[in-house]
């Protein structure tokens, strides 16, 4: 792999990250009352443990929030 | 269950197996460093954070090795079902190991390099096109980001939004994980290792793993073909009602491969789908209790008349009519929308 082409993979892989990490914090605090009623209320160190899930995921939590609905 | 996400619903059970992962851990790794340090050959440098580096890495490799073989192992013999109720745990911690040891090869061996660490860790072998000198470490970045999507997906709040569907998908790729680590060791072993001592034990534990699946896969095809029931007039023939254990399931197997399982309690006989709405756990090897159906992967409970689980929890399973003909039992192969009441069949002369 070009250093040119690596530049362009990491620098991709940060914008996802960043995105995904300012997605993560307002989904953690209203979105997942959003998508799931038994969500509401949950403490705060169980939406600390789905944070990091929210950050990989967040484009599809992304189509959950909009639609506001469950997957399931 | 969907109710209350808790961090984690501890156990005394969940807490003992977590203290001896834990400490098997330790000791695996106390192991090979001091075993690293005694056989390291003579006028070789080894510095301690390249040890740490081995002894992280393997550990990590070597428990994702259990955690691959539990769910066969818990097909072949009940006795290994208990391993498999806090395997999640077992898996954040595969991934704990395997992130510390990524950090310390990116500090080490890019953290002094002129450009981003990030950058240098896939541009600084430019080998892609050789089998020998393939930059190995490119395999072990793919692999870290599934077990990182897996462990950052194993709470329940994510099987349950995700669907079983998609979450059990996302979990498959654990073996494309496998897949890119044993290319990963195997590479990162050929290219600076001169013991083949290593190699034997990847690859002896990749066969171990695949003979295991295998066998267990030829078995469950072999069994599936046993319980292949005989249609009669559009109902399925189950069996003799006598012949299910009380409180117990038979498993029969419907032409399209569903599972349903035909669960005799109370001198009543219920059938529900096999497959648990929590991670598709085999719920007809479950057992009856308090009265419910439950799950012998995680004790997810469904009532037995209409596939839901009892208050405040929410999850529903498809359920299917029953008749029981002069001890006979039948089911209807078409399943009832989930969650869906229906009349358990009574088992003649059963004592209720």
């Amino acid at each position: 792999m070009t250093i040119q082409l690596a530049e362009m993979l990491v620098a991709a892989i940060a914008v996802y990250a960043a995105l995904g990490t300012v997605f993560a914090l307002v989904f953690v605090t209203v979105g997942v009352r959003r998508i799931d009623p038994d969500a509401r209320g949950m403490p705060l160190r169980a939406r600390a443990v789905v944070f990091p899930g929210a950050v990989g995921l967040w484009p599809l939590l992304l189509v959950f929030m909009i639609r506001g609905e469950r997957k399931t | 269950m969907a109710h209350g996400y808790q961090v984690v619903t501890w156990t005394p059970f969940k807490k003992a197996y977590d203290v001896v992962m834990l400490i098997a851990v330790g000791v695996f790794m106390t192991i090979f460093i001091v075993g690293g340090y005694m056989t390291w050959p003579d006028g070789e440098t080894l510095h301690p954070v390249q040890l740490a580096l081995r002894a992280l890495g393997f550990t990590a490799f070597t428990l994702l090795h259990v955690v691959l073989a539990i769910g066969p192992l818990s097909r072949m013999s009940p006795r290994f079902k208990p391993l498999l109720y806090n395997r999640r745990h077992m898996g954040v911690t595969t991934f704990l190991l395997a992130f510390a040891h990524a950090v310390l090869a990116l500090l080490w061996y890019h953290g002094f390099s002129e450009m981003n660490v990030f950058v240098s860790l896939f541009a600084s072998n430019p080998n892609y096109g050789s089998i020998q000198g393939f930059p190995f470490e490119s395999l072990g970045f793919v692999a870290l980001v599934i077990l990182f999507l897996m462990a950052a997906t194993s709470h329940d709040f994510w099987n349950a939004n995700l669907g079983p569907g998609f979450w059990k998908a996302l979990h498959m790729l654990v073996y494309v994980a496998y897949a890119a680590l044993v290319a990963h060791v195997m590479l990162g072993l050929a290219q600076n290792e001169k013991s083949p001592l290593y190699a034997y034990a990847v690859g002896g534990g990749a066969v171990f793993l695949v003979a295991l699946h295998l066998i267990t896969g030829v078995r469950e095809c072999v069994r599936d073909r046993a319980l292949g029931a005989a249609a009669h007039d559009g109902w399925i023939d189950v069996g003799s009602a006598a012949d299910i254990p009380d409180g117990r399931a038979v498993i029969v197997v419907l032409k399209g491969g569903e599972r349903v399982a035909v669960f005799r309690y109370d001198g009543k006989v219920s059938a529900v789908s096999n497959v648990c709405r929590h991670q598709a756990g085999p719920l007809g090897e479950g057992c009856i209790k308090d009265g419910l159906v439950t799950c012998p992967w995680h004790g997810f409970q469904y009532r037995p008349d209409d596939g839901r689980s009892p208050p405040p929890f929410t999850e529903r399973i498809p359920t299917y009519n029953v008749k029981v003909d002069n001890g006979v039992v039948f089911i209807d192969p078409v399943a009832n929308p989930a969650g869906t009441p229906v009349e358990p069949a009574v088992v003649a002369g059963a004592a209720a």
